[in-house]
């Protein structure tokens, strides 16, 4: 997983909880690397299962409401880190709709190697946006919170978001704002 | 442990965090670089390997963009070590191209564009820059692009539903890009020759694919290569013109292997042999065409032949079912050999040329330089050839003839039925002559109404031998000719010799001697050559020029003999022509009339007749208004409608009246074939003229003559007046004709009256009017016209 993922939830940690709480999962999570991570490099995703699931023991919270949060905060950095990724981009929808073609295009020339998931726009209207979402990690909250996040981003001030699992596995985003 | 330790090892542990990423963060950073190099390097050998192979493959890069509507072109000019870079604009472009292909570009090119083709792939013509190193930068080729008019840019509305786009008609096309040669065009394409002419078209290959869209789909980038296949493609029509010449060949054409088999061979061969592919293919050559043996020998050499020969087999192009009598088709062959690049084995190249027709032709032309047209006989070159070689064979034991065959008449047929009838029957006699004439001999046609047989007499002398009778027999058999008969005769002069070295120029003349000969004696005769007919013949040769002369200076002189009535008054008289030869003195009329008709000379004669008749008639007259004046009128002149205008003519010139004038015809008038001269003599009388019938009972009289024609005199021949007092069933002959006449209400005449008992015989028999010496000759019109002027004195004196 992206190097870059890791640095953004332990800022997170640091900046929503305590730095305390950010050194102590890292120094209990007892990673080989000691929890030095960098943007750039990659790390495996048990590291994210287990820095995660230390948060929610620590602070009692379920694991997807920490993730959806995590996506909200993640989108707000990406608006600040890579902002000419949003140019021309004027709502929530824009931004979906060219997800895959433009903005996952950006991202795999910076990381190579990113394993990114699929996202197909099957319906689109003026106020409501059907997305299937296929990924191996099966990250839905984080896919939620990043929208959310961006929903926020674009002041979309009423988003409502539901989930509904297809039977191949993937899981279809009624969006409507 | 205060909080401010624990802060404090939490922060070192956060340090430590730190510097591990970034040390982390400076190895990944160090792989990264070292990977991008890597692959710096090896997209640099890539493109460079992309741009060898272009180079090798004489191809041009093009890359075209729909933002900036122009183009770049990545291309190696010869020489160049790096790729050289020119951009130019699409309407520049089609400038270049033939003002034919234009259209064609540009309707693809818009389909291309407008997503309708899966690639652009097009070949045109194309006229390349004069300096091919110039080179466009890219601001210059959007400055340019400003100032053309046309954008080829694809219709946005285009669907692959739509029509073609038709916007652009060739003459549009024409009319926008104009052909002067513009200065700003940069260098596109690299010729495939070196110095390429900049006034010819090169062929280029045009081929692309669309690589970037934009969001809606439409085509914003498009990459290709472009290749100058002028060479390539003259190349190939080279070849495809020659193996159409080879199909197309009316000759037919072989191409052998080494060993003489075949490989390929043309429809003219298959038509030649009459064989299919699977019937000669693979099989050796000389099964079908009879190869001398220095042409085999050629065919497994290097080298090349022409030569004469025939094919194995005859047309029908089966070796089996030829029979041995069936002789093989002339050929003439021409071999070569040729050898493809790799040089290790050769081919032939034969042609065959069916000389059949060319043999046919020349038969033919061989036969009509030797024979008449029109009778197909041998003409005067081959008769004189063939008759030096039957000549060569002459001896004393065997002469040879050679018979000069004259028809007698011709000339008549040919004015009065034309030539086309006359040349029927001359075919015809040309025929009987041949079927008459034994296999060993000959028969030519000399010219004209002229024939030349030669042959080997049987018997001797030679006027004992049937051919020469059997000819003049032949002749005369009768002819259909327009629905009439024709009869002719012949003329025939012989002449034989013994003597091989007597030539045959020598001996056609003998024998054309001896054939006017022939005519002299009257004609419808054969005439056996026998030394001085020669001199004679010459003499009757400068009499004709003489008598033609004379004719046509008016030199000929009319006598009259006065006819007399029962108390011996002059009651007319015969005009007779008389003719006083400056070489030979006085000339006979029976010499110099027949010369007249044979030699064409008629016409003339008979103005001179007519015109002097009525002269003479106006003086007759004129002394006494009762007389009249006798012409002669030939049988040929009766065939001739306008004869009875031209007499009026003559009377009116000499303001004489018709009936002044008597005309005597002879009965030959009715054996002219086809003739109606009944019809004529009623014209004639009808103008006020009076006819005779002279000699009357000669000939092939008919007693229908007298129930029919329309006469007012009979002229009875003086041969039954010499008989008559003598001979008694003469005298009833005398008698009855004279009855008959009377009864018919005809005057008769006797001629050749000369003594007194004959006189006194015509008078009891109620003879009208008399004709001889015992009354009168021939004699000078003047001193005629002198006996009527007494006699009409005496008679006003009485």
């Amino acid at each position: 997983m992206l190097g870059m993922i890791f640095t953004e939830m332990v800022e997170m940690i640091e900046e929503t909880f305590s730095p305390e709480m950010a050194d102590e999962i890292l120094d209990e999570a007892n990673l080989e690397h000691g929890g030095a991570y960098t943007a750039v490099g990659y790390y495996p995703f048990e590291e994210v299962v287990t820095l995660v699931s230390l948060l929610s023991q620590k602070t009692g919270m379920p694991v997807p409401d920490l993730i959806e949060a995590f996506g909200s905060y993640l989108f707000n950095s990406f608006t600040k880190s890579h902002a000419q990724l949003l140019v021309n981009k004027h709502s929530l929808f824009d931004l979906l709709d060219t997800l895959d073609g433009d903005i996952h295009k950006e991202v795999y020339k910076l990381y190579p190697d990113a394993a990114l998931p699929k996202f197909n726009v099957v319906s689109k209207t003026d106020h409501s946006l059907e997305m299937e979402y296929r990924s191996e990690r099966n990250l839905q909250p984080l896919a939620l919170g990043l929208m959310k996040g961006a929903a926020d981003y674009f002041g979309h001030q009423q988003v409502q978001i539901e989930q509904q699992p297809l039977d191949d596995g993937a899981t279809l985003f009624r969006v409507s704002i | 442990m205060t909080d401010l330790t624990k802060d404090i090892q939490r922060l070192q542990r956060k340090a430590e965090r730190e510097r591990t990423a970034r040390k982390a963060a400076e190895q990944l950073l160090n792989v990264k670089s070292l990977e991008l190099y890597d692959a710096l390097e090896l997209g640099k050998k890539d493109r460079n390997k992309l741009e060898l192979a272009i180079w090798a493959g004489n191809e041009s890069i093009w890359d075209w963009n729909a933002d900036e509507q122009i183009y770049e072109l990545m291309s190696y000019p010869s020489g160049a070590s790096e790729v050289v870079r020119t951009w130019g604009n699409t309407a520049q472009v089609v400038k270049r191209i033939h003002p034919d292909d234009r259209q064609e570009f540009i309707t693809n090119w818009q389909l291309f564009l407008s997503d309708m083709l899966d690639s652009f792939d097009l070949l045109l013509r194309y006229r390349l820059p004069r300096d091919p190193n110039r080179t466009q930068s890219k601001e210059d080729a959007l400055a340019q692009r400003e100032n053309h008019e046309l954008q080829l840019t694809a219709p946005r509305q285009l669907t692959r539903t739509d029509d073609l786009p038709t916007n652009h008609s060739p003459t549009e096309a024409s009319r926008a890009y104009s052909p002067q040669p513009d200065t700003t065009q940069p260098d596109t394409v690299q010729p495939d020759t070196a110095q390429p002419d900049p006034q010819q078209w090169r062929w280029l290959h045009w081929r692309g694919r669309i690589v970037e869209r934009d969001k809606q789909g439409t085509p914003t980038r498009a990459v290709g290569t472009v290749k100058d296949i002028t060479n390539y493609r003259r190349t190939q029509e080279s070849y495809r013109l020659m193996a159409r010449a080879f199909a197309s060949s009316r000759d037919a054409m072989v191409i052998t292997d080494q060993h003489g088999h075949i490989q390929e061979a043309n429809q003219g061969f298959q038509d030649l042999f009459k064989l299919t592919p699977a019937r000669y293919h693979g099989r050796s050559l000389d099964e079908f065409v009879d190869m001398v043996d220095v042409a085999k020998r050629t065919l497994n050499e290097h080298g090349s032949i022409s030569f004469e020969t025939s094919s194995t087999q005859a047309s029908n192009g089966n070796p089996n079912t030829a029979s041995e009598t069936d002789v093989g088709i002339p050929l003439e062959v021409s071999l070569n050999h040729f050898q493809p690049d790799d040089a290790s084995h050769f081919y032939s190249i034969i042609t065959l040329r069916d000389l059949s027709e060319r043999n046919k032709a020349q038969q033919a032309l061989e036969h009509m330089a030797s024979h008449d047209g029109l009778t197909n006989l041998p003409n005067r070159g081959t008769l004189h050839e063939q008759l030096e070689r039957m000549l060569g064979s002459a001896s004393e034991k065997r002469p040879l003839a050679v018979m000069f065959v004259d028809l007698d008449g011709f000339k008549a047929v040919n004015d009065e039925f034309g030539h086309i009838a006359a040349d029927l029957l001359l075919v015809s006699q040309a025929r009987r002559l041949k079927r008459i004439t034994p296999k060993d001999g000959l028969v030519a046609r000399w010219g004209g109404d002229e024939f030349v047989v030669a042959w080997w007499p049987e018997r001797r002398p030679i006027d004992a031998d049937p051919i020469p009778s059997a000819v003049l027999k032949t002749i005369r058999e009768p002819m259909g000719l327009h629905g009439a008969s024709i009869r002719l005769s012949a003329s025939i002069g012989i002449v034989e010799t013994t003597d091989a070295e007597v030539g045959a120029t020598q001996l056609i003349r003998e024998a054309d001697t001896a054939m006017y000969e022939a005519k002299a004696q009257g004609r419808n005769r054969i005439q056996v050559f026998c030394k001085g007919m020669g001199k004679a013949a010459l003499h009757r040769a400068s009499l004709v020029s003489e008598l033609a002369q004379a004719i046509e200076q008016d030199q000929i002189s009319f006598h009259v003999q006065p006819k007399f009535d029962q108390n011996q008054r002059i009651v007319g008289g015969e005009m007779l022509a008389r003719w006083t030869s400056q070489s030979s003195g006085f000339v006979s009329p029976a010499e110099f009339i027949p010369m007249i008709e044979q030699n064409g000379l008629n016409a003339a004669f008979a103005e001179a007749v007519m015109r002097n008749g009525c002269r003479y008639a106006r003086q007759i007259v004129a002394v006494d208004p009762a007389a009249h004046l006798a012409i002669n009128l030939s049988g040929w002149q009766l065939l001739d409608t306008s004869l009875p205008e031209k007499l009026k003519t003559h009377c009116s010139n000499e303001q004489v009246d018709c009936k002044a004038l008597e005309l005597e015809i002879t009965e030959s008038v009715f054996l002219q074939p086809d003739s109606d001269p009944v019809s004529i003599m009623n014209r004639l009388r009808k103008k006020g003229f009076r006819i005779a019938i002279d000699d009357f009972g000669t000939g092939y009289s008919s007693l229908s003559y007298l129930r029919d024609m329309p006469l007012d005199t009979v002229k009875i021949d003086r041969s039954f007046v010499i008989d008559a007092d003598a001979n008694e069933r003469a005298h009833k002959i005398l008698s009855a004709i004279i009855t008959m006449s009377h009864q018919l209400d005809m005057k008769v005449v006797a001629e050749g009256v000369e003594t007194d008992g004959q006189w006194q015989l015509l008078r009891d028999l109620d003879v009208e009017i008399y004709q001889g010496f015992l009354f009168g000759r021939p004699m000078p019109f003047d001193d005629f016209l002198q006996l009527l002027k007494q006699q009409s004195s005496l008679k006003s004196e009485v």
